[in-house]
């Protein structure tokens, strides 16, 4: 059993029966996540998934700008790779594991591309003056 | 069949530009979920800044550390309600 497995890595940091949920969490996880995916493709193309949303009457300009400054870090600023790996977890959401196993890559390694990403597209838009625009957690 | 496409709005803007440091990677963050969530339940997590960043950042740590909220929360006899609301998880 995979947790028996994981027996000499517990170090006494939680309760060890929190410790073994998490193993079976992520197994869990991992298994819904697999299925909800197996019969959908992912295209790792698709600036097209870009479709700017409606902003609320009075935004109109400014969303608009925001959105196309955005799509352009997006298009212009991240590598060819970055740019599929960003598209396809953020904005097709495509959960990570699930993009791992079509790539035969790892979950950590599509993190970091996801993390440098992140850092190239918040330096564009810092350039660009857009970064201070961008909405906070729970913002319309 | 085709993947979803979602709307390009505030919150993909917000996840697309989010601050990620300090780096911890998900083999990291795995590695120390159980002490965080216990750290959450007892309105501790200030001490474990990295973690609360990944998982703002990585939605699938996200949701495997609300799901290990539930039964950690059980076994202490406590509320995992509010610690959800915290994680977003309502």
């Amino acid at each position: 059993m995979r947790v028996l497995d994981k027996l000499a890595t517990f170090e006494g940091r939680s309760r060890f029966t929190t410790w073994a949920y998490k193993f079976a969490v992520l197994r869990a996880a991992n298994a819904v996540r697999d299925r909800a995916w197996r019969s959908r493709d992912v295209h790792l193309d698709s600036l097209d998934a870009l479709v700017t949303a409606e902003p609320g009457p009075g935004q109109y300009v400014e969303a608009i700008d925001l959105a196309d400054a955005v799509r352009r870090a997006v298009a212009t600023d991240l590598s060819p790779y970055q740019r599929r790996i960003v598209v396809a977890l953020l904005v097709e959401g495509v959960p990570i594991d699930v993009l791992a196993d079509r790539l035969g890559t790892t979950r950590n390694a599509l993190y970091k591309t996801l993390h440098d990403g992140r850092k190239r597209l918040r330096a564009s838009l810092t350039r660009s003056g857009h970064l201070d625009q961008i909405p906070e957690r729970g913002a319309q | 069949m085709t993947s979803r496409a979602r709307p390009f709005g505030p919150e993909v803007m917000r996840q697309l530009t989010l601050d990620t440091e300090p780096w911890l990677s998900c083999d990291d963050c795995f590695h120390h979920v159980d002490e965080y969530v216990e750290r959450l339940l007892a309105a501790q997590e200030q001490a474990m800044p990295a973690m609360a960043v990944h998982l703002r950042g990585c939605p699938a740590c996200a949701e495997e550390a609300e799901t290990l909220v539930i039964p950690a929360a059980e076994d202490s006899g406590m509320d995992p309600r509010p610690v959800l609301a915290g994680l977003g998880a309502g």
